[in-house]
């Protein structure tokens, strides 16, 4: 094995625009033409800034749209009042809050009176506040002014442990502007302590606000609760981190694991390529054969991936170097199964532009068999035997030719692709589909499977599933900027079915899970996107692109909505059930995963998410 | 957006992770904060496991934010019951990935898992098939092979777990005896807090090769300039320090304490005060040495420079960033030291004080050849290693700085060591884009002959350069000499056809020798490229008027003002040519 170069480095310098200098003599008559020299020429890069801007949070190019964001942000300050309210009930916070509302202010009781439980087990219930039955609501339950504004809020406190502060988010995430006065949604979510165990609160809001000017802050003249939902944990938190106690004592931890992307961008040159997004996954699978998971960690360029095997005693034992898996090389994300069926979890790893196949011995150490090299900016990877031979084939997603490892930097000029357009951008990484022929022999089939059509998406992330339930492992693939793809695997040749299937999702596309969450034998795909409450606010407003057509603004809207549970419908397409079954709102989402977290049967939904946090707080 | 995050801003950032409750019929519930689950770490991947074979799905979660992993252990009721089963195939792939496994339950429910390898984000969760079963029993278990097969179970107790052998074989699976009581402990453990960097740290950057210092100048407290030159006898470095940061002079006292330790080790010091050039605006030299003079350091003292600041701070900026569009000064942190090797190259960069301990051993590592720029041992696969490219940029930054001469050195460092090394293009372009600016930063100061030089080197490095190719014939062009003009503007399009400049310089030759029919033809060129190029409408339109063909021309030139609408020439023809037209009968 010999090193290799691997980190193009290039712009091109400056066009100067030298030319055009004699003109002088050119006369027509006296007061003909006057040429001279004119300054250099315009460079293209200004289609490329529009290209960037737009891959961030939209034109915002008038005035309604930053209208809006002006009233938001002023509105944003009044609600910090609110929250500062709700989370320590001092009542000097309360006499903030009354100031932010008007006399004429109503609002009904902000946790309602009349709750159905609608779950309960041991561990957790919920109850909801259906919406219809306010209908009956009397002038009793309506509170004025602004100490009715505080009334309804200490009334939605009453429930908390007074003596413990909470946890309270209030989020814009509708703005809709009129000639008087403004409506806006809010999202509320509250959490802490209770009587022994720990309450949160979810509550959208609809508020209405008077117009405010330069120097007056917009008022509230009325809340209505469009939903509340309260959910009791009956003995405390469901999970509890148990990191450092696994790990208590080890130095990789300690040294390494233990500290952020942000750390180590701080320590290492920039040209090892510690990537400012931190897309660096794990595998779990049994790699020493005791029928345990073991859990291997991939990590950015210049730090080892890290291999922990899980001991009888529940400790864990740091085996990245003894197992030969300790690669520098930045991972992104790695498999454990077992290739060639002897019975033992090999590994492949997705690398910088390659994928690593290395073959374990038996006892958990591992070799180099395969390497395959990849323009496509390798992301995840998921294995099945797509042509039924008996062995695993891999597919790995592509993203976009460098784009990822170098987005801090200048894209355009180190010539990389911008996802274009936006909303629908097919000019990505390849995927690639490695059939397994044996011999640790691994072929590229993209193209003899069919999975050459649409194959240039910008791919997060892919799962093999049969969604029809006709003996084959079918394929969705979630991907970035715009639509994904369900290949049906026709007898080893695949049709992209996304869009007759219902399940193209056309949005930022990062994870794909199959389960079935309604327990009627089909599998069923939650795709988890992006939920921005700027973005939000901002598609929706009428002069957002109003150049644009409304399909494409639609678009926009749509990709900023969240996320998607797809219900299989059993007939080859699916339903979108996302807002109704509530699962939407899972903010920047990365990995999203099916899981019966509380073993009633029933599948439940997890969401990581969070894009970039930097020191600074002021965040869209 | 990448700016706003690199300057410390967030994107999207201080979400928590959510959880939803399927709670059945009806809309799921927002438990992510009774989960336990809401941290702000910009989550990544995720994979569950039961870890520890009570029954319950614990979580694995990897973050870009610190820690970099998380494991949540569910700790509910162990009330509902569960049971897991681990697949065996033998006539499929062994793993039995694609297996789908039914159970019904007592109360007639039938729940359907699938067994996946990698879903979610980058990752890939545990292999044992898990169920929950509420309070009901297994009235059979159904496992649809991969490959066709089909096998039924009817005896599966609850809270068991499970290895099942294609071929019909179901046998009981027992963790080992031993576990432990290492995780699962007290509630009252506290959670990883998020951790952030104490202000305080300091932060030790090993440069992947060590890289030349630049040309620095130093002043002495009593006003002599001289050049800070490497002694050549041992590791040297280099302090910057300011009288009024606490920091400083803190680390200035532990050098001069044990300035006899690093003598031995041979560690040269030159410390250089930034008093007057950065920070505190009332400080100045005077102040810095009266600290020298009070703590009585026994190594080289003197003043740094504005110039030796910019220049040390383009190092800074190429080892912490590889964007390559920055060229506005930031502030340097203080205090800052670089660490030279024997041969006097920037080998460490400390921000923050250093500690002596770090230097000696820093210093021992240099001269054993095993300074390492990764923190950890691992194993490469692809090692980076770019000076070429590392040096290029170098150069690139201080061209922009305006230091044409360090340019000029780090260009030629760059383009020997390239020639040395089997380099990629890219180096190659870059090198070669900084000698076509080194041309241009001649040029414009009117010195066409070294402008030149530097187009042709431009051209040694990277022969297609269209850039190079095109400035050069612009060399030739205001000479007067066509020909070899002509030559490089073609030469230019040959290798980017697109290039607007050259159509036009082309172009303008036509013009000048007559030819207005070329001429025209390379200014419509320039206009497909670029239709929104106000420049080549208005000489269009000159061409054009030439011709006498004054209504077209008038539109060309009202084109050109429409596009920019403060382009006093194009007015001034455009009105001339309504003249023109109305003169005409």
């Amino acid at each position: 094995m010999t090193a290799r170069r691997w980190q193009p480095v290039a712009i091109l310098g400056i066009v100067s625009f030298l030319g055009f200098v004699i003109f002088a003599y050119v006369t027509l008559s006296e007061s003909g033409p006057s040429p001279s020299r004119r300054p250099s020429v315009p460079q293209q890069q200004s289609l490329v800034g529009m290209a960037k801007q737009k891959s961030s949070a939209g034109e915002i190019e008038n005035d309604q749209v930053a209208l809006a964001e002006d009233f938001n942000e002023s509105a944003s300050r009044q609600l910090a009042r609110v929250q500062r309210f709700l989370e320590s009930g001092i009542d000097s916070h309360g006499v903030q809050a009354q100031e932010l509302a008007g006399e004429d202010f109503t609002c009904p009781p902000l946790r309602p009176e009349h709750l159905e439980v609608v779950f309960g087990d041991a561990s957790v219930e919920v109850a909801r506040f259906q919406k219809n039955a306010s209908a009956t609501s009397n002038s009793h339950d309506v509170h004025v002014g602004g100490r009715g504004l505080v009334a309804a809020l200490q009334g939605l406190l009453r429930p908390f442990d007074p003596a413990h502060a909470r946890q309270v988010a209030l989020r814009t995430v509708r703005v809709e502007l009129g000639e008087t006065e403004v409506s806006s949604e809010v999202h509320y979510q509250g959490s802490g302590p209770t009587d022994g165990g720990h309450l949160q609160q979810n509550a959208r809001w609809v508020c209405r606000w008077t117009l405010g000017s330069p120097n007056r802050l917009p008022e509230l003249r009325s809340i209505a609760l469009e939903h509340f939902e309260e959910i009791r944990a009956k003995h405390g938190k469901m999970f509890s981190d148990e990191t450092a106690q696994l790990f208590a004592g080890d130095r990789a931890y300690d040294q390494q694991l233990s500290r952020g992307v942000e750390y180590w961008r701080r320590r290492l040159q920039a040209d090892f390529g510690v990537g400012l997004h931190g897309h660096h996954g794990l595998a779990l699978g049994d790699v020493n054969g005791d029928r345990m998971d073991d859990v291997y960690l991939c990590q950015p360029a210049g730090l080892p991936n890290r291999l922990y095997l899980r001991v009888a005693d529940g400790s864990l034992t740091e085996a990245s170097a003894l197992a030969g898996v300790d690669w520098l090389d930045r991972s992104r994300s790695a498999l454990l199964v077992d290739l060639d069926n002897d019975s033992d979890q090999d590994l492949i790893i997705a690398m910088n532009v390659n994928v690593m196949i290395m073959a374990n011995d038996g006892s958990g150490r591992f070799a180099e068999k395969a390497t395959y090299y990849t323009s496509g900016d390798p992301t995840s990877l998921s294995a099945a035997d797509y042509d039924a031979d008996g062995d695993l084939d891999v597919y790995v997603t592509g993203y976009g030719s460098g784009f990822l490892a170098t987005a801090e930097e200048d894209d355009t000029a180190l010539g990389h692709a911008i996802p274009y357009p936006y909303h629908d951008a097919n000019n990505g990484g390849v995927n690639l589909l490695l059939q397994n022929d044996g011999d640790w022999r691994f072929r590229d089939v993209t193209e003899d499977a069919g999975l050459d059509i649409n194959n240039r998406r910008w791919s997060f992330a892919a799962s093999w599933e049969d969604f029809d339930r006709d003996g084959d492992a079918d394929l969705y693939v979630a991907n970035d900027y715009g639509r994904n793809n369900l290949y049906r695997n026709d007898e080893g040749r695949f049709v992209d079915i996304a869009a007759e299937a219902g399940v193209e999702d056309i949005a930022a596309g990062m994870s794909v899970s199959w389960g079935d969450y309604n327990n009627d034998g089909w599998m069923d795909i939650y795709v988890g996107n992006m939920f921005s409450s700027a973005g939000n606010r901002i598609a929706y407003q009428r002069d957002f692109q109003p150049s644009a057509a409304d399909a494409t603004r639609a678009q926009f809207q749509r990709h900023a909505r969240g996320n998607t549970l797809f219900e299989n419908l059993r007939d080859g397409t699916f339903r979108d059930v996302s807002i109704d079954a509530a699962v939407a709102m899972g903010r920047w989402s990365w990995g999203s995963k099916f899981a019966d977290l509380n073993n009633d049967g029933r599948e439940d939904l997890l969401v990581a998410n969070g894009y970039v946090t930097g020191p600074d707080t002021d965040d869209l | 957006m990448t700016r706003l995050i690199e300057t410390g801003g967030s994107w999207s950032g201080r979400e928590r992770h959510c959880c939803f409750l399927n709670a059945g019929d009806g809309p799921f519930a927002d438990i992510s904060s009774v989960a336990g689950l809401d941290f702000l770490d910009d989550g990544r991947g995720i994979a569950t496991v039961d870890w520890d074979f009570d029954g319950k799905l614990d979580l694995w979660i990897t973050s870009r934010g610190a820690p970099g992993i998380r494991f949540l252990y569910n700790k509910i009721s162990s009330q509902p019951g569960y049971v897991s089963v681990l697949l065996v195939g033998e006539s499929c792939n062994r793993d039995a990935i694609g297996a789908r496994v039914q159970v019904d339950l007592t109360d007639g429910r039938s729940l359907t898992r699938s067994l996946h390898a990698g879903d979610a984000f980058l990752s890939q969760s545990s292999k044992w098939i898990h169920f929950g079963l509420g309070s009901e029993m297994v009235a059979r278990l159904v496992v649809h092979w991969p490959d066709g097969g089909v096998e039924s179970f009817n005896d599966v107790a609850p809270n068991r777990r499970y290895e099942i052998v294609q071929g019909g074989t179901l046998r009981p699976w027992s963790k080992p005896s031993q576990i432990g009581p290492t995780i699962g402990g007290a509630d009252s453990i506290a959670p990883v807090a998020a951790q952030s960097e104490p202000a305080s740290s300091t932060v030790r950057r090993v440069l992947l090769e060590p890289v030349p210092l630049p040309k620095l100048m130093a002043t002495s407290f009593t006003g002599k300039s001289s050049p800070l030159a490497p002694s050549g006898q041992g590791p040297h470095l280099i302090n910057l320090w300011a009288a009024w940061c606490m920091p400083c002079l803190g680390e200035l006292k532990d050098f001069g304490a044990r300035h006899s330790e690093l003598q031995q080790a041979g560690v040269t010091i030159s410390a250089l005060s930034v008093d007057g050039l950065v920070g505190d605006e009332e400080s100045n030299p005077a102040r810095a040495m009266e600290v020298v003079q009070r703590l009585q350091l026994p190594f080289s003292t003197a003043s740094a420079s504005k110039e030796l600041l910019d220049k040390l701070d383009v190092v800074q900026d190429v080892v912490t960033t590889r964007k390559t569009t920055i060229d506005e000064a930031f502030s340097f942190s203080i205090p800052t030291s670089f660490l030279l090797d024997e041969a006097g190259r920037i080998s460490v960069i400390y921000q923050g004080a250093v500690e002596v301990d770090r230097l000696l051993a820093d210093v021992a590592l240099i001269r054993s050849r095993q300074l390492q720029a990764t923190p950890f041992a691992g194993r490469w696969f692809l090692e980076p290693q770019d000076a070429p490219g590392i040096l290029a940029r170098y150069a690139d930054r201080f061209l922009r700085r305006g230091y044409p001469g360090e340019a000029e050195r780090y260009a030629g460092l760059s383009a020997a060591l390239a020639s040395q090394r089997s380099s990629d293009m890219n180096a190659s372009k870059l090198v070669s884009a900084v000698y076509n600016d080194l041309g241009n930063h001649f040029d414009q100061k009117r010195d066409s002959a070294t402008a030149e030089k530097h187009y042709l080197l431009a051209l040694e490095v990277s022969p297609q350069s269209p850039q190079a190719h095109n400035n050069l014939g612009d060399v030739h062009y205001r000479r007067a000499e066509y020909e070899p003009a002509r030559t490089h503007f073609r030469e230019a399009l040959r290798y980017n056809p697109k290039l607007i400049q050259a159509h036009m310089n082309l172009a303008a030759i036509d013009f000048t020798q007559g030819k207005l029919d070329e001429a025209m033809n390379g200014f419509r060129r320039a206009l497909q490229i670029d239709p929104r190029f106000a420049v080549a409408h208005n000489y269009l339109g000159l061409a054009l008027a030439k011709k006498e063909n004054y209504s077209e021309a008038a539109y060309h030139f009202s084109e050109a003002l429409r596009l920019e609408p403060g382009y006093s020439e194009a007015a001034k023809n455009l009105r001339s040519m309504r003249a023109m037209i109305e003169r005409q009968p």
